[in-house]
């Protein structure tokens, strides 16, 4: 298969309550042919096929077990990419999007989210059952915040204004604060800021901090044009500096994102606690005043821009920001 | 009951700077519960799209746009596609065209099921000069601005569904007040969506004189978010940005023009009452 051929097999389905309600399977080849693309919904190379339909059975014998949620399986076969299969899990109005390796740690972790209410966040989860998906991330390092984040209000407690407000990104989190800050920034081709020296971000060889653009052109299927996305997104830290805040609120999981590039500011949603963050990206770059450890896995998030989702794997340190609001 | 549904479909479109063309022929089966959509192997004569006039338009936008404005995103495409449910077989072709124009920190978003530049013209001449946000009270919406929050108006502003060729399920979609319920008719925009029931070709119902001295909300800079618009403005010779919540409709009229929101809306003029977003 040439660059200048993509093709794609792909199977999505759609599980609730352990049974199939949708199931898509869409196969395509895209013809580069003289600044066009050529597409049609034939493959010539039936290995992409067989490749899906065998990896799907394996994911669908994972997620059999998750029977309370309502769950989504994607196996992409792509002449691009490495196979690709991700699990989607909701419980309620919270999701995530894992792989299958992780689904059934991933969905233990976010069904006990759902389990504790509306801000789980702020007291000590009880033990997992399964513990893969934040084993390294909460812990000893919990902080209790003592009054609840609520929705609008994002938690700020009484003499506190909105600058003095500390927040902890456990669990990879931060990596969802920086694909957008760095990120997207980075696909636009804005300018590189100031960011702490301890502090790095990578989308495979690309310095997202420097502003250095994703290599890899990605595409949704094989009727898109191909677009220089984030693929997996590794914030590290070095050396950073770290002390816990005497009053904080913890971010456990994010329910969604957004870079605005013609203003430049970051929105992020927070699931747990319930809250949402808005500030430029200058802001974050001047935010961020700590970090601990390795980068801990974020179960993955999926990306849209101009129409096109794609999946981008996650992972961060703990980090610590100041005055986010 | 299991139900079979196939299309055959040919699309060209201009995404920016590329021409894609996609050949699709697919099908989708209801059975029970469960929806499934695939490709499938026979493929029945595809209709002829041309790119030409595709081209033509993507280009004639392109001219347009000029510094200190920017295009930030253009979709034109001519589809057309060949319909079977059963016994049932019928075609249909459309046009689309999805500009996203920004001026920092502003975008306005433009769609349109038509190749016709006037109306871009207009917007982008306006969008240029614009300066200033301000509030407004009482506005009148342009057809276009005014099909865009049709959908949003479901169920407080008497209006009609259109008689026209068929839907998602290749049935006749009949004149009928649009009313609480369920809506008799089906939308699929594509073999792989399952189909939902939606009212097709809204068409809102006259209501009293548009008052066409008050500034005139020519075209959307985001998504309609319930009933909040951020719009670009004409006043005589100025234009300026303005947020508004729609209070009341004191007045509206329908016109011929068709727009691709939701299941289809036509035009419709507006004076609103509004408060200050």
């Amino acid at each position: 298969m040439t660059a200048d051929i993509y093709a794609a097999a792909v199977r999505d389905e759609i599980w609730i309550g352990g049974s199939l309600v949708e199931s898509r399977l869409s196969l395509g080849e895209a013809h580069h042919v003289r600044g066009q693309i050529v597409a049609t919904d034939r493959l010539s190379d039936p290995s992409l096929r067989e490749l899906c339909d065998a990896e799907a059975v394996r994911v669908r014998e994972i997620v059999r077990e998750i029977h309370d949620a309502r769950v989504r399986i994607v196996i992409r076969a792509t002449s691009d990419e490495p196979l690709l299969s991700t699990v989607g899990i909701m419980f309620g109005d919270l999701s995530i999007v894992t792989t299958p390796q992780f689904a059934l740690g991933d969905a233990a972790m976010l069904r006990h989210f759902w389990e504790d209410g509306p801000s789980p966040g702020l007291r000590p989860p009880s033990p997992r059952k399964r513990g893969e998906g934040l084993r390294n991330s909460t812990r000893k390092e919990r902080f209790v915040a003592p009054l609840p984040a609520t929705r609008g209000e994002g938690g700020r407690r009484r003499g506190e204004g909105p600058h003095q407000r500390n927040l902890v990104w456990r669990n990879g989190t931060a990596a969802i604060l920086l694909h957008e800050a760095a990120g997207h920034a980075s696909e636009h081709g804005h300018a590189p800021l100031r960011w702490p020296a301890w502090l790095r971000v990578h989308d495979g060889a690309a310095d997202l901090l420097a502003g250095v653009s994703p290599h890899a052109l990605r595409r949704e299927s094989f009727r898109d044009v191909p677009m220089r996305r984030m693929t997996n997104v590794v914030v590290e830290q070095r050396n950073g500096p770290f002390a816990e805040p005497p009053e904080a609120i913890e971010i456990l999981l994010i329910k969604g994102g957004s870079y605005e590039p013609l203003t430049e500011m970051v929105t992020i949603d927070v699931a747990v606690p319930p809250m949402t963050i808005r500030a430029s990206r200058d802001q974050v770059a001047a935010s961020l005043i700590g970090a601990s450890g390795d980068p801990i896995r974020y179960p993955g998030v999926i990306c849209s821009r101009e129409g096109q989702e794609l999946f981008v794997g996650s992972h961060a340190p703990v980090i610590v920001t100041e005055g986010l609001g | 009951m299991k139900e079979v549904y196939r299309k055959f479909g040919r699309v060209v479109r201009r995404e920016n700077a590329t021409l894609v063309r996609v050949d699709e022929a697919g099908e989708a089966i209801e059975d029970g519960g469960l929806f499934s959509a695939a490709p499938i192997d026979s493929i029945g004569e595809l209709p002829v799209v041309d790119a030409a006039d595709v081209m033509a338009a993507a280009d004639g936008i392109t001219r347009i746009i000029k510094a200190p404005l920017s295009l930030e995103r253009m979709l034109v495409s001519e589809g057309a596609a060949v319909h079977e449910l059963g016994d049932r077989r019928w075609s249909d072709r459309a046009r689309r065209v999805h500009l996203s124009i920004a001026r920092a920190p502003h975008r306005v978003l433009i769609d349109l099921a038509d190749f016709s530049l006037d109306r871009v013209e207009r917007i982008v001449v306006a969008f240029a000069k614009a300066r200033s946000e301000e509030p407004v009270h009482r506005i009148r919406l342009s057809p276009a601005v005014g099909a865009a929050l049709l959908p949003h108006l479901l169920g407080s502003v008497p209006m009609q569904q259109w008689a026209a060729p068929v839907d998602g399920k290749g049935e006749w979609i009949a004149n009928m007040p649009v009313r609480d319920g369920v809506p008799p008719n089906w939308f699929r925009p594509s073999y792989r969506a399952r189909p939902v029931r939606a009212w097709f070709h809204l068409h809102v119902d006259d209501l009293a004189e548009i008052d066409r001295e008050l500034p005139e909300a020519i075209a959307l800079l985001a998504p309609i978010h319930d009933r909040t618009l951020r719009v670009l403005c004409e006043d005589r010779d100025r234009a300026f940005v303005s947020e508004i919540n729609v209070d009341r409709v004191i007045a509206a009229k329908a016109s011929a023009d068709w727009f691709p929101y939701a299941a289809g809306c036509f035009g419709a003029a507006m004076n609103l009452e509004c408060r200050i977003a």
